[in-house]
């Protein structure tokens, strides 16, 4: 394909006066200079829109796409030659060509197709092997009273049996994901805050366990764990543990309030992941890109790791207890009773867009560390329901988007008006000019356009 | 992502044509018009997309942004790595690319 690709471009340059074979080597090129990313280009890639947003390392695919189009100029270049000759021959030459020069791709792409077809193969067999063990267990688990599921880190300090632990090919911890169970440890994407801190969760501190909930472990039966770590059950090879937690709520003192933006977010949460105040259930409330969640003067987020290590554990009274939980879709609910002023936290991903309501009436929410939901409750017994529930604003713009999508074809159809206005106002024009050059041009003039 | 890169090489290839102009002030003219037909392209697809772009943008402020990529991956590789991989066969040909 290299070989391609140089001759394509090769090709390309010597035939530049024609406009076709500039598109190929446009695009080659802008994306092959982009590609080079900031070690290249230092501050001056922050002209490209949105460039700290972008992985530049994709860029590599705008470079496949130029690429494919400088192949398939240089493959055209012979089949050009052999069509414009007279002799049969010379077609059957291009032919060889073309096959002997695409031979290796074709080598390539089909040992690739043949070791997926393994993996596929093997993993089908060993899935077919233990579908009554997994069958049992993913019933057990749906049993169980509601928790996360953990079947090992996939990174950090607890190494990576995660990734380990297989059935075939297949990780363990994405049968369970796609069997619908609700896992901790393994993502597929990292949009979540807390996504940076799973990686420094710790199997051997029952207090992280209960932090997210992690009522169950899943692991081989190699796999040791701390005694708090109770085995439950065995399915063949698969073990099921049990982890005493509060559940997917719990009452929690906060003590602390942060503030600033997200990029010290990820620091200030493994500084208080890592400090004795998890153990305690001091949970700091923090309030990202300048919302006003906490009460008082909240200490910047960037200052965390002093203020964490200067905030006394003490031993307080209990706050209360959950007495119930309820988990839907799209909402968790509780009852509680309270003992004394406290902070209600959810085990789950803060986002604005989380609505609570305590014995029917609406109570704002916060954010507690290390991300999650909290929402203060007053002493007293109480029913709490948290549901998620988008923004009105974005079905209006649904709409908005979907009406525009009707109108487009429609307007489309007077494309010549609007091209000519367009054209009018680059140029310096004025609206007035659109009916008089519509009405100058020929209609074959404008049939010529459209077909542009 | 693709969406984006899309709209760069829409915006480059709007200058292919009129890269070709006669005259510095004909290219002047035609850059601007296929520009102003491009702007009119991203407002359609900014409106019709819209239903995902703002609330992403509103909530930017809750959506991680930890380093779980190595710098080299955000950033590239730098010039002399990919023309090396470029001439070595290591971006069109799988050869157990660094890339």
């Amino acid at each position: 394909m290299t070989i391609l690709v140089l001759a394509g471009l090769g090709v390309c340059l010597v035939r530049w006066r024609q406009e076709r074979y500039l598109i190929p080597v446009a695009i080659f090129l802008v994306w092959l200079l982009l590609y080079f990313g900031r070690s290249t280009w230092g501050p001056l890639i922050d002209l490209l829109p949105l460039s700290s947003f972008i992985p530049m390392h994709r860029f590599i695919a705008g470079v496949h796409l130029g690429g494919i189009l400088l192949a398939a100029v240089a493959l055209a270049a012979p089949w050009r030659w052999a069509l414009s000759g007279t002799r049969p021959w010379y077609v059957a030459g291009a032919l060889l060509f073309t096959v002997i020069i695409l031979m290796p791709a074709y080598v390539e792409r089909s040992s690739y197709a043949s070791e997926n077809f393994f993996v596929i193969e093997d993993s089908g067999d060993s899935l077919a092997a233990e579908e009554t063990d997994l069958d049992a267990l993913l019933q057990r688990l749906k049993q169980l009273p509601p928790g996360r599921v953990y079947a090992g880190p996939v990174g950090g300090d607890q190494g990576t049996w995660g990734l380990d632990y297989n059935v075939g090919f297949v990780n363990v911890f994405s049968l369970l994901s796609a069997a619908g169970i609700d896992t901790m440890g393994a993502i597929y994407h990292s949009y979540p805050l807390q996504s940076g801190l799973l990686r420094e969760f710790d199997e051997s501190k029952q207090e992280q366990y209960d932090l997210f909930n992690i009522r169950y472990v899943v692991a081989p039966e190699k796999q040791e764990f701390p005694d708090f770590v109770r085995l439950l059950e065995q399915f063949g090879r698969h073990r099921l543990y049990q982890v005493e937690t509060t559940g997917y709520f719990g009452l929690v003192d906060s003590r602390l309030a942060f503030a600033g933006d997200r990029e010290d977010f990820a620091a200030a949460a493994s500084d208080w992941m890592s400090s004795d105040l998890p153990a305690a259930r001091y949970h700091p409330t923090v309030s990202l890109g300048g919302s006003s969640q906490a009460h008082g003067r909240p200490v910047p987020l960037s200052d965390a790791a002093a203020a964490i290590s200067n905030t006394p554990v003490v031993a307080g009274p209990v706050l209360g207890e959950i007495l119930s939980e309820e988990i839907g879709g799209n909402f968790y609910a509780a009852d509680v009773r309270v003992e004394r002023e406290s902070l209600l936290l959810l085990k789950a991903t803060y986002h604005p867009n989380w609505r609570a309501t305590i014995d029917g009436a609406s109570r704002d929410t916060v954010m507690l560390m290390p991300g999650f939901i909290g929402v203060p409750v007053g002493p007293g017994e109480h029913q709490v329901r948290l549901e998620y529930s988008p923004r009105r604003l974005r079905i209006v713009l649904l709409v908005l988007g979907l009406v525009t999508l009707i109108v487009i074809p429609l307007v489309e159809r007077r494309s010549a008006v609007i091209s000519t206005w367009l054209g009018s106002v680059a140029s310096g024009g004025t609206l007035g000019s659109i009916g008089r050059s519509r009405k100058n041009e020929s209609r074959q003039s404008r049939r010529r356009r459209n077909r542009r | 992502m693709y969406g984006y890169m899309a709209f760069i090489s829409l915006g480059v290839l709007a200058l292919v044509e009129v890269a070709r102009g006669p005259t510095l002030s004909s290219l002047a003219q035609a850059i601007g018009r296929q520009w102003l037909r491009l702007m009119v392209l991203l407002l359609l697809v900014s409106v019709v997309t819209s239903y995902f772009l703002i609330p992403f943008v509103v909530d930017l402020s809750y959506v991680n942004n930890t380093q779980t990529l190595l710098p080299i991956f955000k950033d590239s590789f730098g010039h002399s790595v990919v023309l090396r991989s470029l001439v070595e066969g290591d971006l069109f040909d799988f050869t157990g690319s660094r890339l």
